[in-house]
């Protein structure tokens, strides 16, 4: 399992381009915000835009997370193993999740500095977005199982996800509302774990469902 | 139930029911907009402006049942594989859109001149907001792929994962602090509308029930035919062919 774990995680690193991309995306519409927008607001805002935004790029990234196997027929070979596909998905999933969090967490200190925030926002920030990012990477797949192979899938999959996401987006907005004005923090977190801990155990057999319909 | 899965025995029951269901629809709507409009009385604070309740409750209930009705058909379809659920369920999604999008729209009528605002984004509106958003990922969808079945199993799945939005919705005037005020009508906790008010208030609802029906008879039975008519076309090509 920790090898598949490691054989996955590599494939994904290996993608730099995509990553670079995503880093780009959230890196330079930051940067337009901050030119734009004057420096009270961003004061005030800072952190909602940045995390909004990392929302919008790891969405961004969800539809490749089955199309090159699919295309290159090897998610056929490991479909062949019946019992263990579901399993196997979640490794993928959790492995991308990796990968999305680490660059995250690359972007997130220039972010800050960009958008006039303290530094000691990015371990809070980092662990909120990585929180939520499980429950959208996770989400991610059902849904990119549902639309693979269409035409216009990575449109499709962004409008069909942003819906079935805003409760988790209010939850883990209310952890961050609560962070800055020093209030406890217990009541939207643990909302925010549950909805994470239902998509993690619950989609991987929805999504190896899909895909073994899909693929017959 | 089992009796009306066979399409032929649901579309001759549909037929015959169709003219009856239709009628009762036009008369209960009659009536309703009549005692709505001119019978019932104005609110003592809202003054006429309330009579916008009349659409909007009505719609607000038929937005969320249809939506609840698709889930349930979507499971149907997904465990027994009968495509008339499939059928059943894709035909009124457009009917629940447009349900959903009158609810938003009378509701903005009706907050403009009562709360100062069309449109907040508070927990109820936002998750209505949700709801539409919802039916149409479900149309657009529906219509992307070029096997039928295909893109019906996945519009249901896709139905089934919303669902989770329906409760949300009903109780989001109750576990948040939002504009929107709670429900009036409650079968657990009681009638808070006076009569004169809820008498043509469930003429309407029953009028917009049976108007639901009608239409959604009327587009399964206008699906069923476009179905048999590719059947028979390809049919047609294959003979050609050999």
């Amino acid at each position: 399992m920790m090898s598949l774990l490691s054989l996955e995680l590599r494939q994904n690193l290996r993608q730099t381009g995509e990553w670079l991309q995503l880093l780009g995306f959230l890196l330079l519409s930051l940067f337009l915000l901050s030119w734009f927008l004057p420096v009270d607001v961003l004061a005030a805002h800072g952190i909602a835009f940045i995390y909004v935004i990392a929302i919008l790029a790891s969405l961004l990234s969800m539809d490749r997370l089955f199309t090159s196997d699919w295309e290159d027929g090897s998610l056929d070979l490991m479909l062949l193993d019946e019992r263990g596909f579901a399993c196997r998905i979640a490794i993928r999933v959790f492995a991308f999740w990796l990968a999305l969090a680490g660059s995250l967490a690359i972007a997130l200190a220039p972010a800050l500095m960009v958008m006039q925030q303290p530094l000691s926002w990015f371990w809070p920030l980092l662990g909120v977005m990585g929180l939520a990012a499980l429950a959208i990477v996770f989400w991610g797949a059902l849904l990119s199982s549902l639309t693979l192979g269409l035409k216009g899938a990575h449109y499709l999959l962004f409008i069909l996800l942003l819906p079935l996401l805003l409760p988790i987006l209010i939850f883990s907005l209310g952890i961050l509302e609560a962070l800055g004005q020093g209030l406890p923090v217990t009541g939207p977190l643990l909302l925010t774990a549950a909805f994470c801990l239902a998509s993690v155990t619950l989609s991987p057999f929805l999504t190896a469902g899909v895909l073994r319909f899909t693929l017959q | 139930m089992h009796y009306f899965a066979n399409p032929t025995r649901f579309s001759k029951f549909s037929k015959a029911v169709w003219p009856y269901i239709t009628a009762l629809a036009f008369i209960l709507l009659g009536a309703g907009f009549y005692s709505a409009l001119m019978v019932a009385p104005p609110d003592y604070q809202q003054g006429e402006a309330v009579r916008i309740m009349y659409v909007h409750v009505p719609s607000a209930w038929l937005a969320m049942g249809i939506y609840s009705l698709i889930g349930a058909l979507s499971a149907l379809y997904l465990i027994y594989r009968h495509p008339l659920a499939a059928i059943a369920a894709e035909s009124a999604a457009p009917i629940g859109a447009c349900f959903t999008a009158l609810t938003l729209i009378t509701g903005m009528i009706w907050g403009k001149p009562m709360w100062g605002t069309a449109w907040v984004w508070d927990a109820r509106l936002t998750s209505v907001l949700i709801l539409l958003f919802l039916y149409l990922g479900y149309i657009a969808l529906l219509n992307s792929f070029n096997q039928e079945e295909r893109g019906s199993r996945a519009a249901a799945i896709l139905a089934l994962i919303g669902f989770i939005n329906i409760p949300v919705i009903k109780f989001s005037v109750e576990w948040w602090n939002t504009l929107h005020q709670p429900a009036s009508i409650n079968p657990f906790k009681g009638i808070h509308i006076d009569p004169a008010m809820f008498g043509p208030l469930l003429m309407m609802g029953a009028g917009f029930l049976f108007y639901f029906i009608s239409i959604w008879l009327l587009a399964i039975a206008g699906k069923m035919a476009a179905r048999k008519k590719m059947r028979l076309r390809q049919q047609q090509l294959w003979k050609l062919e050999s």
